[in-house]
Formats: C-alpha cells, structure tokens, sequence
C-alpha cells in the first residue's frame, strides 16, 4: 500500500510527511471490507497496531512525501476512461430499445426514448473527442490541467446521465438486481446508476473541478 | 490536417481487441474494479494472461517490464480495455500509482522488488482479514494514530 504518513511533527503543513510502500501483510495492519451500495467490496477500512514499518519502505527523500505524492495524483490526473464504457452502454440501450416491445411497438419508435438516446450518442461522442484533447497535449510533451479537468468533470456526469437514460427508459425492469432473471441487459444499467454517483467524487469532486477549470482554464480570482 | 490514427496505431488497437476477445469469459461482465471474492480467480488468471504480453503496465518503459507504448497507442489500449470490461483491479494501484511513484523516485532495490512483481503479476493484494465476517458489526471509530521511530535516525532527520 502507499502510505503517507507526517514524520515531523513540527513541520509546516506541507513539509514532514514522508511516502512509504508498506506490505499489507504486515504485522499489525489489518483490514476491514467496505462494502459499497452494490453490495460490492471494492475498499477497506485499513487498521495499524503497533506496526513496524522497516526503513527500506520509504519512498525517496523523508519528510519530500507531499512533493512526491502530488506526483502519484499526476498519474491519475492523466488517465483516461469512462467514455468508451458510455459508448457501450448506448449500443446495448439502443439494442434494447430495438428489441423491447411495450404497449404494442418497440421502445425504439417512442420519441420520447429517441430522442434521449441522440442526446445521449451526441453527449458520449463528445466525453470521446475531451478525452483525445488531453491525449493529444499529452502525446505532444505537453501538461495537461484544466483540459484534464474539463474531461473528468463532463465524463463523470455524463455516464450518471448515461445510466439515468436507460433506467427511465427500462421502466421499472431497471431497478432489478443483476442477479434477477428478469433484469434486462444484464443489470448494468442498474450497477453503473449506483457506481457512477461516487466517480463524481473519486480523484476530486466535480465541484473540485470546477474550481480549477474557473481557475486555470477562465482565469478567475480564487473563490 | 489530418485527424486520423495511423494504420499502424490502428492495427495495434484491433491486436488488442481481438486478443481481448479471445482472452475474457465469453460475456463477461463483472466489474472493473471490485475484488469481489466470487470472480478472484478470474481476476487473477487474466492479469497472468496480460503479464505474458506485457500488458500489466504497457505504458512503462521497458526496463521496468512495460513496453514503452506511445501515449496515443496508451490511449488505444485503455480504450479497449475499458470497452471490454476487462477487470484490473488487482493491479491499478500498483500500475496506475505506486509503481509510476516508485519508476520516479524509488531507489533500485525498490523497483526491483515492486516493479518486476507488478508487471509479472506475481503479487496480487493480500485477501482482507480472515476475521472478519459479513453482517453487523461494532464500528470502531479511530480519530487518530501515533507513530514512534525505533531504531537510528536517518541522517535528515530531526528526532520528534
Ligand atoms: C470511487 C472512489 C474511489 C476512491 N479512491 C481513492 C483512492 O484510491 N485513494 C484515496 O486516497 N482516496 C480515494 N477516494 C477518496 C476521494 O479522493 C475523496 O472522497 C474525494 O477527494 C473527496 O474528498 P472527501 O470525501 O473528503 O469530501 P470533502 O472534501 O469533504 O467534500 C465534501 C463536499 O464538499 C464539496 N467541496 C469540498 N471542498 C470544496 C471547495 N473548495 N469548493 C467547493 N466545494 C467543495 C465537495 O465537492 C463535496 O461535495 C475515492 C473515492 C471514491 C468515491
């Protein structure tokens, strides 16, 4: 595991924290599963108890851990997702919608549901191309900042709109557990709708974002 | 000016579909992310698959076990990837953060001891405790820790 821990009391905020690479199998660590609203255990509660972290762990110079951290979150600032899996998810919804009769006629001839599924491919083509901005600066030796932000913030949102669409659009058939035999599309509409909320949040909230891009991109006065 | 890949981006990008394909459960569908005791050996036979086309950390240079992929041919690859569902739990913190920390600032004894077992997929994270069990539990609040140095300081340090 990374752990960033302050080394030096004494020091200013930033300063006195060091970055080490601990073995999880440590004496003294333990874990507890958090199991998320999918009933899904992708993190933990992590405990130390009079755990011996030997030398060798830390990661380049004491008390430099901030510095090197801010680093780490470069890494994640740069990563790109998210629009290839909205992109799936609209050819199964559009699938679906061909396939579904309700009332007499497919879902597909509701206008309604049309035009939710345009406004949809428009939106997932374009997380698509804000992604590409951020490879293509990236490819060209350049740091992306708040283009990367642009990308985080648009995308996150538009897989909850993404995954919003097909739930209204199922009906109540949406609501079902993966697990269920009547669950269209092998419920990932259902699992994306609860997952997606705490993307918006993971690596910087959306409000987060939006300071930056007001910041950096528009150049407002910190607020 | 010309807004396409090259064929040579684009032949990589169907290797990695097609090899995709070939190498997921046939309609896979878990998740990413979860370690999800059902589908762990699934999770760990598939990063041993990627370890042989050194597919862990395809980004990496390739003295650390990558391969040194351009940033688009990066792009390509999460892409498909991410269509695919492919699941890199086991490893996205090792590759996407510790690992990239420990290329910059790790000594070498670090990077031979993280670096190679990441790539090679050889060391996949320890299973929660075993004492734990599903249901309601006492939730232990910890507001804070204390840590104490044992043994000599390192020479930069201040005793505190
Ligand atoms: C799926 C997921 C994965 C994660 N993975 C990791 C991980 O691997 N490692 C890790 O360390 N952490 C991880 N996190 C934690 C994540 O980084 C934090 O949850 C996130 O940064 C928000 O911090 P917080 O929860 O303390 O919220 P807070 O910062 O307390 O924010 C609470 C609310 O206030 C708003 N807010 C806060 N500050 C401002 C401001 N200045 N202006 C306007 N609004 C503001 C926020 O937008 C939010 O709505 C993960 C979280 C999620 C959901």
């Amino acid at each position: 595991m990374i752990l960033i821990a302050r080394t030096d009391p004494d020091a200013p905020k930033h300063k006195g924290i060091s970055y080490f690479l601990v073995d999880m199998k440590t004496p003294g660590i333990s874990t507890r599963p958090l199991i998320d609203m999918m009933n899904n255990h992708g993190f933990n509660e992590v405990f130390f108890e009079n755990a011996r972290v030997p030398r060798d762990c830390l990661l380049g110079e004491e008390n430099r851990g901030w510095y090197m951290a801010t680093t780490t979150l470069d890494f994640e600032r740069s990563s790109i997702g998210g629009a290839v899996g909205a992109r799936k998810m609209l050819e199964e919804l559009v699938a679906y919608t061909r396939n579904t009769r309700l009332n007499g006629h497919r879902l597909a001839d509701e206008v309604r549901v049309r035009t939710r599924l345009a406004d949809a491919g428009v939106e997932a083509e374009l997380g698509r191309l804000l992604s590409y901005r951020v490879a293509t600066l990236q490819a060209r030796g350049q740091v992306p900042n708040y283009e990367a932000s642009i990308a985080k913030l648009f995308n996150t949102d538009m897989q909850l709109r993404m995954a919003k669409s097909g739930m209204e659009i199922m009906g109540l058939y949406g609501q079902l557990d993966h697990r269920s035999r009547w669950v269209p599309l092998r419920g990932r509409f259902e699992r994306q709708y609860l997952w997606q909320t705490g993307l918006a949040v993971g690596g910087g909230t959306t409000e987060i974002q939006k300071n930056i891009i007001a910041m950096r991109g528009l150049g407002l006065p910190r607020g | 000016m010309d807004f396409h890949f090259s064929p040579e981006e684009e032949s990589f990008r169907q290797s990695v579909r097609y090899w995709l394909k070939d190498n997921l459960p046939e309609d896979w569908e878990g998740d990413r992310f979860s370690r999800n005791a059902e589908n762990r050996s699934i999770y760990k036979d598939f990063a041993k698959r990627l370890a042989t086309k050194k597919w862990v950390a395809p980004h990496w240079p390739v003295e650390y076990g990558g391969l040194g992929l351009s940033v688009i041919q990066q792009l390509m690859f999460n892409e498909e990837m991410s269509y695919a569902n492919a699941p890199i739990g086991y490893s996205s913190i090792g590759v996407g953060w510790a690992g990239s920390t420990g290329i910059v600032y790790g000594t070498e004894e670090q990077q031979k001891k993280h670096l190679d077992a990441i790539t090679t997929a050889n060391r996949t994270p320890a299973p929660t405790s075993p004492t734990w069990r599903r249901g309601p539990y006492a939730t232990a609040t910890i507001t804070s820790s204390t840590a104490r140095r044992s043994g000599p300081p390192g020479p930069t340090t201040r005793t505190g």
